[in-house]
């Protein structure tokens, strides 16, 4: 049924171009370090009227079509809960992560569907673990995430099945910048919980198996297996983990190692994120 | 999926310290790697190709229903857009690559899982993560989807509908999964009759329908995956977590396995010796533990202890320094060690452990 | 006043601020110029800035900035082939875009751009009034041609296989009757990630921008296997001659209760923010193009309350400074100029 409150254009089905020739430039292979994460813009109170924001932006590789990463955060409270809700002895968390429309190659829509509502789910973990929650009794506080561009920007990753892979990279994503905005929005946590993620590729068919931190799909000839965590670096603590795909049974590359690379990942980003927070913090104070 | 427990701080206190102990002690006074006795049974649908129902000692209960239909692959470029980009690549001599890859080019979307829950709606947050958390789960190994491919112009279209008929008494995760596993074992699609790339054509004997996941052969490959649930209290490591338990979890962590059986000679009669187990897929579940109650210390409490007047930065001083205090509940904050879960993955993983027991228990369900 | 009721400026601010913005519009002494809460004077704008093409995934973007106020507006293009226009008629050639619904705006509120727009629920009043403001100034504005989003074909008398990239020689070599086989629509999505007042002329400028900055894929109708298909290389951008621009003023007349002041004094706040916003409930908004320097009015509308005359509507100074904003926009989306 057509939602009445939004417009929806025509009444016959619209597609997407269908392109037939080859993309302009060619696939480029990953030039980072193994263990190098992409740089991260990272900027708070993007949204003055929210108590706390922030936008972050991961960098493309290079050029124009890269797959960069842009996201949007607003935290709203803590504020008194409505009067129907039942009583908590915690402040009440919920989360949301939204696509924009023209966030992805294919045109998503306005109602959440169930990618999004995963990934809120898991962010709330994420997010759950760090937050002293019991010192805001009857208090809710909401978290948004807007996705405003994802990853994987040319249609060969839609051919080649990459993009499940790029999941990850947003819950990544959405914890760091969940956690920026939480920060800025000033509600105690017990660390800075930051996402992380690391993959185990292979660069060509049957080659060489190895491990990257923060990996790009696109950039490999195939995704083995990746993990997403999100870490709080001064307690040594996974708040969230998450892991998919299939290790070989032998050899070196087991999943304490990718975790561990993950971690290493998170640990990164988080390096970023209190530089960024610290530079806010003396502004403020200059 | 926050279940409300309707436990006191006092008894929660009391669980976990019980729960803590080595060995840990359980409420129904299982090992910490027991599981709770259940009841399956398969082939309860006539109308589905594959079904099953399983029944926890709790009381859940939950039935699964596989259900089978044929789809022309869409392509992209239409429906002769494989031999038109092929003709492109080959005019435009660029882009080559992939012209060889596998024909088996099989894709997630083809399974379709609906969870449903009683008393939950089926686009809740909580029912959306069960249902891409099982889903994930089945995918993550690729074989089920490569199952489902018929030629390079048809596949099946699987509906798995997973139901839970009795009210979630505990966290249903692990029962789904075992029911879902079940049910794809005992799914059968019809034989097909037709060769090649042209319109399938099937067999309508149902006796000659092979099963989905061969049983026997050198095709008996891989399995569905099962997922077991498992939470980490204090230092024990406990599996299948009643509600309770789970109320008290410090820690809860969805382990998503495959057994992978290597091909053994003809001769060999034991069941379970090729048996390799492989982790799939893991996801932390938020456990329900950060929603109870905290207990309030007799020392600070003044309705217990009658002195109104505690000095007010005394009390200020409690709840800044925050040290657990032995007998008092709080809930758990940050995260969970590393360690932690490496252990509770070990013991998942371990030979002869808990999920060889649920698997071989799963083996002697008979398939009809 | 404040000082002596132990109140600070910020808490006078935030209880009653109503009259305290009275009290800043209607200084004490002589020597302080009148100012609105927000520090500007009253006719003063937040000066906007425009960033294009940001988004990789859409044809068209832009972001427009103005003081607190930050909106994203992506544009995609998608083919719709005519025969699943269920009113399609070859004939019309005046009327395509509104009959058959080629431009699809929207407005996104629920981005936590402002405590009272949470997602959850369904769209706001606001946001959905927005979207249809919108969708009826593109249509109205005649802003964009019918013919940069017609998909030609020629009917041939035998199909023949279609050479990519050699479209033109293949239309010249049959004698077929051009026809439209398709349509682009242009779905317009507008994200607010941070909302302080004045959504309409930001959501608009960010439209008009972003339509500017728009570049279609050269498309052609493969009659074989019936459906469009594009070429990657140079694509086209649509033909956006004029820059229409919104200036939304709001009427402050001192009096909480009714429309009008007894003593009729009321002013006049360009480019409102939240607070003022929701201080008054008069509202004009114009829509103006002033490319090569006649001034053209689009759009007058005006609700709420009785305080802005006919005449003042049409005076010199309302009339110049929509010319003044319409310039600052201009100038922040061509980065020229006009």
């Amino acid at each position: 049924m057509a939602d009445r409150r939004r417009i929806n254009g025509p009444g016959g089905s619209t597609l997407p171009p269908v392109y037939d020739d080859t993309e302009l430039d060619a696939v480029s292979l990953r030039q980072r370090a193994p263990d190098a994460i992409r740089p991260l813009y990272l900027k708070t109170g993007v949204t003055p009227s929210a108590s706390g924001s922030a936008y972050l932006e991961i960098e493309p590789r290079e050029g124009k079509h890269g797959s960069g990463m842009k996201l949007a955060c607003t935290v709203h409270g803590p504020r008194s809960l409505p009067r129907s809700a039942p009583f908590s002895p915690y402040m009440v968390l919920s989360t949301h992560v939204k696509f924009a429309p023209f966030a992805t190659k294919q045109r998503r829509g306005y109602l959440r569907d169930s990618s999004e509502k995963d990934l809120g789910t898991l962010l709330e973990t994420a997010l759950r673990g760090a937050m002293i929650a019991d010192r805001w009794p009857k208090s809710g506080v909401d978290v948004v995430v807007t996705i405003i561009e994802g990853e994987s920007t040319r249609q060969d990753a839609v051919e080649r099945r990459v993009e499940e892979w790029d999941a990850m990279n947003v819950l990544g994503g959405c914890i760091t910048v969940a956690s920026a905005a939480i920060a800025d929005a000033g509600i105690d946590c017990v660390d800075t919980v930051s996402g992380g993620v690391a993959a185990l590729v292979a660069d060509k068919d049957g080659g060489e198996l190895s491990m990257v931190l923060d990996p790009v799909a696109l950039e490999h000839e195939s995704v083995l297996a990746a993990c997403c965590v999100a870490y709080l670096p001064n307690r040594d603590e996974v708040t969230n983990l998450w892991f998919r795909g299939q290790l070989p049974s032998t050899g070196t590359h087991n999943y304490q190692t990718l975790v561990s690379k993950a971690v290493q990942a998170s640990k990164g980003v988080h390096g970023l994120i209190s530089a960024s927070l610290s530079e806010v913090i003396e502004n403020s104070q200059a | 999926m926050a279940q409300q427990t309707l436990l006191s701080p006092a008894e929660l206190a009391y669980l976990h310290s019980s729960l803590s102990l080595s060995p840990p002690i359980r409420p129904d006074g299982r090992t910490s790697k027991q599981f709770r006795p259940l009841t399956a049974e398969t082939g309860i649908l006539p109308g589905t190709n594959g079904s099953a129902r399983v029944c926890l000692a709790d009381g859940t209960e939950a039935i699964v229903g596989v259900k089978a239909e044929i789809e022309k692959t869409a392509d992209p470029l239409g429906d002769d857009g494989e031999r038109y980009r092929e003709y492109v690549k080959s005019a435009s001599g660029v882009g080559g690559g992939d012209a060889d890859e596998d024909r088996r080019e099989a894709r997630g979307e083809w399974l379709e899982m609906t969870v449903e829950i009683p008393g939950l709606r089926d686009d809740d947050a909580g029912t959306v993560f069960l249902a891409e958390l099982l889903r994930e789960a089945l995918l993550a190994d690729g074989e089920l989807a490569r199952k489902l491919w018929i030629n390079r112009r048809f596949h099946w279209r699987l509906y798995l509908d997973i139901l839970l008929i009795s009210p979630p008494l505990s966290y249903p995760l692990p029962l789904l999964s075992l029911t879902t596993h079940l049910a794809l074992l005992a799914t059968r699609l019809p034989r097909l009759k037709s060769e090649g790339d042209e319109d399938p054509m099937f067999d309508d004997d149902w006796e000659a329908a092979p099963f989905l996941y061969p049983r026997q052969g050198a095709a008996a490959g891989s399995r569905p995956s099962i997922t077991l649930l498992v939470v980490a209290v204090g230092d024990s490591i406990l599996f299948d977590p009643s509600k309770e338990e789970l109320a008290v979890a410090d820690s809860a962590l969805a382990v998503s396995l495959c057994e992978v059986r290597r091909e053994r000679g003809q001769g060999s009669m034991e069941v379970d010796s090729g048996r390799e187990l492989r982790l799939v897929a893991m996801r932390t579940i938020d456990p329900p533990s950060r929603l109870t109650p905290p207990g309030v210390p007799s020392t600070a409490n003044l309705a217990a202890s009658g002195t109104a007047d505690v000095p007010l930065q005394q009390k200020q001083q409690q709840t800044a320094d925050e040290a657990p205090q032995e007998g008092v509940w709080k809930a758990p904050l940050g995260g969970t060690p590393f360690a932690v879960l490496d252990s509770i993955i070990q013991a998942v993983l371990e030979k002869g452990g808990v999920a060889d027991e649920v698997l071989d228990g799963l083996e002697g369900v008979d398939l009809t | 006043m404040a000082a002596e009721a132990g109140l600070s400026r910020s808490t006078f601010a935030k209880l009653s601020p109503h009259p305290y913005l009275l009290a800043n519009l209607e200084p004490s002494s002589d020597s302080a110029a009148p100012t609105r809460s927000n520090g500007r004077a009253p006719f003063e704008v937040r000066k906007p800035t425009v960033n294009l093409s940001s988004l990789s995934h859409a044809h068209g973007s832009a972001l427009v900035r103005t003081g607190d106020t930050t909106v994203i507006c992506g544009i995609r293009g998608e083919t719709i082939l005519t025969e699943h226009i269920p009113n399609y008629r070859a004939s019309n050639t005046q009327t395509e875009l509104s009959d058959y619904d080629l431009l699809v705006p929207n407005i996104e509120l629920a981005t936590g751009s402002a405590p009272q727009f949470l997602p959850g629920g369904p769209p706001t009043t606001l946001a959905q009034t927005l979207s249809t403001r919108i969708y009826s100034l593109l249509h109205s504005s005649k802003l964009l041609r019918a013919e940069d989003l017609r998909i030609w074909h020629k009917r041939s008398a035998e199909p023949a296989i279609p050479i990519p990239g050699d479209e033109e020689e293949v239309m010249e070599e049959q004698d077929g009757e051009p026809y439209v086989a398709a349509y682009w629509v242009l779905y317009i999505d507008i994200f607010f990630i941070s909302f302080d007042g004045n959504p309409f002329d930001a959501a608009w400028a960010a439209t008009v921008a972003a339509l500017r900055d728009t570049k279609l894929p050269h498309a052609r109708y493969d009659p074989d296997r019936e459906m469009i298909l594009c070429s990657r290389k140079d694509p086209r951008p649509l033909t956006v001659g004029s820059i229409p621009i919104a200036c939304t003023a709001v009427i402050f007349t001192g009096n909480e209760t009714k429309d009008q002041a007894p003593d009729g004094k009321f002013w006049l706040l360009a480019d409102p923010d939240t607070l003022e916003e929701s201080l008054c409930n008069e509202t004009v908004t114009i829509v103006v193009d002033c490319a090569g320097g006649s001034r053209r009015i689009l759009s007058i509308s005006k609700h709420g309350g009785t305080a802005m005359t006919a005449k003042l509507l049409g005076s010199k100074d309302f009339l110049d400074w929509a010319s003044k904003r319409w310039e600052d926009f201009a100038l922040a989306i061509t980065g020229t100029r006009l």
